[in-house]
């Protein structure tokens, strides 16, 4: 909470700095040759470059902590967690995303899904979307999906906790698609070479 | 910071970074678990205070005892609350085993996983 304030102070007082100085120069209040003069004299002075420098130094060192700081705490704020007697197991949700996904495509059926995982005190909600390939009963497929994921996630995280499934087909793909893909797919087979051409008995 | 053990003949001090090294050994030892690979944030802090391993945080509090967070990546396929607890026992013993210290929690944080041959495709 500490460092939020403090992030929120440095970012504020910057923009701030910058917004009036933009203010005033738009509005003319600043007097364009004084500008000048004391950029020339902070340019020439070697002690007040240092300063400068060191200042910039601050700034872009501060700059990296905060954003790494706040990425791992957004990066937390995305888990699943349950207590064992040894401690805390915290599982990321990105990594249940990608474990889904993986399961996904490994289905003949499906050609590529796009999964996003809520955790919520009602249980797990998972919103998937899907590439499927033509001639698909789409209503058995979704059933089948729906039943695996639920499966797998429970099985994985060994939670009995309710996982909602929710699909959204995206995408059907035509048949030319498809045949075009599988000719792609099929390495071009050699000529075969005959031995001994020009051989005579 | 270092865990602290008192002995008659006077104290033996035991640096973080062997508590450090105990566990990502005992990590890299359990099959299908890998700690996270460092990021540009470790590789700076590793410039500064020496080679650490990214994925160890080791807390100790004198009332509260030794903690110990790991950030892992695991295979596709294993049961994670059998890893997780597998994890957390074999940690524990193997300080205990080694440095005669009780771990009051392994906390553990199951960042990525892994494609069966090792390879991190989160």
């Amino acid at each position: 909470m500490f460092l939020r304030r403090v992030t929120v102070l440095f970012y504020v007082t910057i923009i701030l700095f910058i917004g009036s100085f933009l203010l005033l120069f738009a509005l003319k209040l600043l007097n364009i040759n004084d500008l000048y003069l004391i950029s020339l004299i902070w340019y020439h002075d070697k002690d007040l470059r240092l300063i400068i420098g060191i200042i910039a130094g601050i700034i872009l060192l501060c700059n990296f902590l905060f954003y790494n700081y706040f990425s791992v705490n957004v990066h937390r704020d995305k888990i699943i967690a349950f207590d064992n007697p040894s401690g805390r197991v915290s599982i990321s949700l990105v990594a249940m995303e990608d474990l889904i996904r993986r399961l996904l495509i490994r289905l003949n059926e499906i050609r590529d899904g796009k999964v996003k995982i809520t955790a919520s005190k009602k249980g797990l909600d998972v919103k998937i979307r899907l590439v499927m390939k033509s001639e698909v009963n789409i209503p058995e497929l979704t059933a089948r999906v729906q039943d695996k994921v639920r499966r797998k996630i429970q099985d994985t995280i060994g939670l009995e906790e309710s996982v909602n499934v929710s699909i959204y087909v995206g995408k059907i793909l035509p048949e030319r698609v498809k045949e075009k893909a599988a000719e792609e797919e099929q390495p071009q087979q050699p000529a075969p070479t005959v031995p001994f051409r020009g051989y005579r008995a | 910071m270092s865990a602290d053990t008192r002995l008659d003949l006077g104290s033996v001090k035991i640096h973080k970074h062997v508590l450090d090294e105990i566990i990502a050994k005992t990590v890299h030892g359990i099959n299908g678990v890998r700690l996270v690979q460092p990021n540009l944030s470790d590789k700076l802090k590793d410039l500064i205070s020496g080679p650490s391993h990214p994925g160890i945080k080791i807390q100790m509090d004198e009332q509260e005892g030794i903690k110990i967070n790991l950030a892992i990546n695991i295979q596709y396929g294993m049961k994670i609350p059998d890893t997780a607890r597998q994890i957390q026992d074999i940690v524990k013993q193997d300080i205990k085993k080694i440095l005669e210290i009780n771990v009051a929690d392994v906390n553990i944080d199951i960042r990525g996983i892994e494609a069966g041959g090792g390879k991190n495709v989160s």
